[in-house]
């Protein structure tokens, strides 16, 4: 059960590593992800039920993410549409995208083979998702890792950071936003592609609750890694994700029905928000009673 | 003038504003910015001095009228295009930094505009020429290059904008009040350091202050905004002879 929460969970890593590209890096609450995670999981079966390779159907789910992450670039950046409401548009639009994708609500894998099948079925279903699990987050996490350390992946760092330095820099600031949310979607759709892969379907509210999981994953992940180097944060990522497959895994082992799981989502989103939070002011207020038990302030003198 | 870094020709500014008429701050600029022109820009609040700082940076677009640097109109050009021929210090030392990116990595930024690159951004003769640099203004800067701007004071902060201004040798430096958040030892190191990089690499530069000592002790030309108009302009000895007192009967 443990290793099948484990696996599981490396399948929503680059969920979580979408999530926080736009949360973390570019400062922006994508609600495009509610959307962009079942396009990823409609594209790819779909894909591989008209026979092609399910390698295609997974980077064509990955690059129909990008596209829907532009769409909502477009609208923040170029028709100035608050970024909350410019996600909410995109998602609700992919709605109608991916009924008509996919022909119906539900489409399942008879006995296609899925990306998984990289790695002979014989060695079991835990295995394969396991290993493609791992390597498929190995190559995100270092493509990022490469990415980020170049002018361009410094660029974005900064727009995120102060929009104002950035184009007084010389930095196309709309550019760069539309390239983080393309990033971050595409990223968010794969994921949406392995789990759809990974369970033989794709459902059309698959995506329901995508950005509380998500942002879930990304704090969770913050709260066991506090790190300012770039892999140390992706890394944080990876362990936010499992960690919280993993709590819904043992919360469904301790008998909660499948329809409460999204409701414990919601609460454990408000936990770890509040916590860090909690624990902070504590931290600080030990402190500082405890420097200010051991410290005397001279009187100020005039001469 | 044809060698001018910058003009302004009939340049109007025009805010709307509701239930007032509409505030015209900028009414027919003409201005000629030539090379190695240090001006000083004083005026009341609400005068039109960062109205007019604005416009050249591109931050506002001007109604109608025509701005050319280096003879190219830019007139509708963004902020970042115009970015390539200036460099800007802004009055909030939290403005000119990326406060979560390191010293080394803000001066990065500032070095190239080329961002569209995809090769490492950390090279090391870089890091060499910024260690120097940092280590050239003698705050123990250096030791910073791979701290994180926002653990940096504000004076701090500000050196390191004005370092990242002037590194790309921007064909007009505008300043914007830039030493006005700062305690007075700060303030006035920070002002020595600008007229130094600005005599030393010859840059030709805007600067706004409220500060009329500065605005007599530096520079080689002043100009006054009153009312969204230049209504004073003088500059070499003129500007040497000018006294405190005298700037002031211009104020009413």
């Amino acid at each position: 059960m443990i290793i099948s929460g484990i696996s599981q969970g490396l399948l929503w890593v680059s969920m979580a590593i979408g999530v926080f590209i736009t949360f973390r890096i570019l400062d922006i609450p994508d609600l495009t992800a509610e959307g962009s995670f079942p396009l990823g999981a409609a594209v790819t079966i779909s894909m591989i039920l008209k026979g092609i390779s399910p390698t295609w159907a997974t980077l064509t789910g990955f690059l129909a993410g990008c596209i829907a992450g532009i769409v909502t670039g477009i609208l923040d950046t170029k028709l100035h549409i608050p970024a909350l409401l410019a996600g909410i548009l995109t998602m609700t639009g992919l709605y109608s995208v991916n009924i008509h994708i996919m022909g119906r609500a539900n489409l399942g894998l008879l006995t296609q083979k899925t990306i998984f099948d990289w790695v002979p079925a014989s060695w079991g279903l835990n295995s394969q998702t396991l290993i493609m699990g791992t390597g498929i987050s190995l190559l995100v996490i270092m493509s990022l890792i490469a990415y980020f350390a170049t002018r361009n992946g410094l660029a974005l760092m900064a727009v995120g950071n102060n929009a104002i330095m950035s184009a007084a820099n010389g930095i196309n600031v709309p550019a760069m936003k539309i390239i983080g949310y393309a990033v971050s979607n595409g990223l968010i759709a794969l994921s949406g592609s392995l789990v759809a892969q990974n369970n033989g379907f794709a459902d059309i509210g698959m995506g329901v609750g995508t950005i509380v999981i998500g942002l879930a994953s990304v704090l969770v992940g913050e709260i066991f890694l506090h790190t300012t180097k770039m892999i140390g944060k992706l890394l944080a990522m990876v362990a936010g994700a499992v960690l919280y497959r993993l709590l819904l895994t043992i919360a469904m082992s301790l008998g909660i029905a499948p329809d409460d799981l999204k409701i414990l989502s919601a609460i454990i989103l408000v936990i770890v928000i509040v916590l860090p939070m909690l624990q902070n002011r504590w931290l600080q207020h030990k402190a500082i009673a405890k420097y200010l038990s051991q410290t005397q302030v001279e009187e100020p003198t005039n001469d | 003038m044809t060698n001018a870094v910058l003009t302004m020709t009939n340049v109007n500014k025009v805010f709307l504003q509701a239930d007032l008429p509409p505030k015209h701050s900028l009414k027919n600029i003409n201005l000629a910015i030539h090379p190695n022109d240090f001006i000083v820009v004083i005026g009341n609040n609400g005068a039109g001095k960062s109205t007019l700082l604005n416009t050249i940076a591109g931050n506002l677009r001007a109604d109608s009228g025509q701005t050319k640097i280096n003879h190219q109109d830019v007139t509708k050009q963004s902020i970042s295009k115009r970015a390539q021929f200036i460099a800007r210090v802004f009055q909030d030392p939290k403005s000119g930094t990326a406060s979560e990116l390191t010293v080394a990595q803000n001066l990065t930024l500032a070095h190239s505009t080329n961002y569209w690159s995809f090769h490492k951004f950390q090279n090391s003769t870089e890091l060499v020429q910024f260690e120097t640099l940092l280590a050239s203004v003698d705050m123990g800067l250096e030791k910073f290059m791979n701290t994180q701007v926002k653990f940096l004071s504000g004076g701090q902060r500000q050196v390191v904008s004005l370092l990242m201004a002037t590194l790309s040798q921007p064909e007009l430096l505008l300043l914007d009040e830039h030493t006005a958040a700062l305690d007075p030892k700060t303030s006035a190191k920070v002002m020595e350091l600008t007229n130094q990089l600005i005599t030393q690499q010859q840059l030709t530069s805007l600067m706004i202050t409220h500060n009329m000592e500065d605005a007599l002790k530096y520079g080689n030309r002043l100009i006054m905004v009153q009312d969204g108009q230049i209504t004073h302009d003088v500059a070499g000895p003129a500007k040497q002879q000018l006294t405190q007192a005298e700037l002031l009967t211009w104020f009413n």
